[in-house]
């Protein structure tokens, strides 16, 4: 735990725009509808980042975070290639939008 | 924190769930395709937005016309009754984006070069001057420069 947390806050902090990358190789996710999940939503800190890399692990491996203010805020996230699976998984899990990768196109649920 | 540059100007005109739900939208452009937006100017019949691409992780860049019409989108979710005018400005890679490793490996071939005389010029000790040309470290901004600028 203690290298994977050195390991994405070394990507965050080179990201603080914001990034999403995928467990174990940290490479950036370059395709599919992104939904983030309800359970860590709110997540930020080192205590969050433990949350979010927990249910990564055991969900989707996919996670980011981005910096708001002075902290990092942290999120699981899950892809999908169909858009029609994305919204609704997006609305399953309480999200205000969703959105496709390779297209820039956001979709407000 | 705003991800919406000069968000102030249309706060009187949305709700604070609309404004919230705008910045939530521009957070995502700017998390996964670094797409940055800023209101110009808004009047009773049009808003101008500038919306901006810079270098992003996953690496798809949009044309002006596709970035106009993202801006479009997303304020027009919000602001149906105003004309909305985008100035688009698309991500242009700078000019030592062409240096890779293969990159490099065919100019030092090229001028006659090796590892050892990149190490006598620029000072920089020998293993990262190899991990670099063989590609087993990836190489920062000011590295990419070094080379470009050292072999082009």
């Amino acid at each position: 735990m203690k290298d994977l947390i050195k390991n994405i806050k070394e990507i965050a902090n080179k990201n603080p725009q914001g990034f999403t990358i995928s467990l174990p190789t940290f490479e950036y996710v370059k395709t599919g509808w992104v939904v983030a999940l309800k359970e860590t939503q709110n997540s930020f800190g080192d205590v969050g980042l433990e949350k979010v890399i927990t249910t990564a692990l055991t969900t989707s491996n996919k996670l980011g975070g981005w910096k708001e203010g002075k902290d990092f805020y942290w999120d699981t996230v899950i892809t999908f290639d169909s858009k029609e699976e994305a919204i609704k998984v997006g609305i399953e899990n309480d999200q205000i939008a969703i959105y496709h990768i390779e297209t820039a196109t956001l979709i407000y649920l | 924190m705003t991800n919406v540059k000069n968000i102030k100007l249309i706060e009187d005109i949305l709700s604070a769930s609309q404004l919230e739900k705008l910045e939530a939208g521009a957070a995502l452009h700017l998390r996964h395709s670094r797409i940055e937006f800023k209101v110009l100017e808004v009047d009773d019949k049009s808003i101008t937005i500038r919306v901006t691409q810079s270098k992003s992780p996953a690496e798809y860049y949009l044309s002006a016309k596709d970035l106009s019409a993202r801006a479009k989108d997303l304020f027009g979710a919000f602001l149906p009754d105003l004309d909305i005018r985008a100035r688009a400005i698309p991500y242009s890679a700078p000019t030592v984006e062409v240096v890779t490793p293969e990159w490099i490996q065919a100019k030092m071939s090229e001028k006659g070069m090796d590892n050892k005389s990149i190490v006598e010029m620029t000072g920089v000790d020998k293993a990262n001057i190899s991990n670099w040309i063989s590609g087993k470290r990836p190489m920062s901004q000011p590295v990419k420069a070094m080379f470009y600028f050292m072999l082009k």
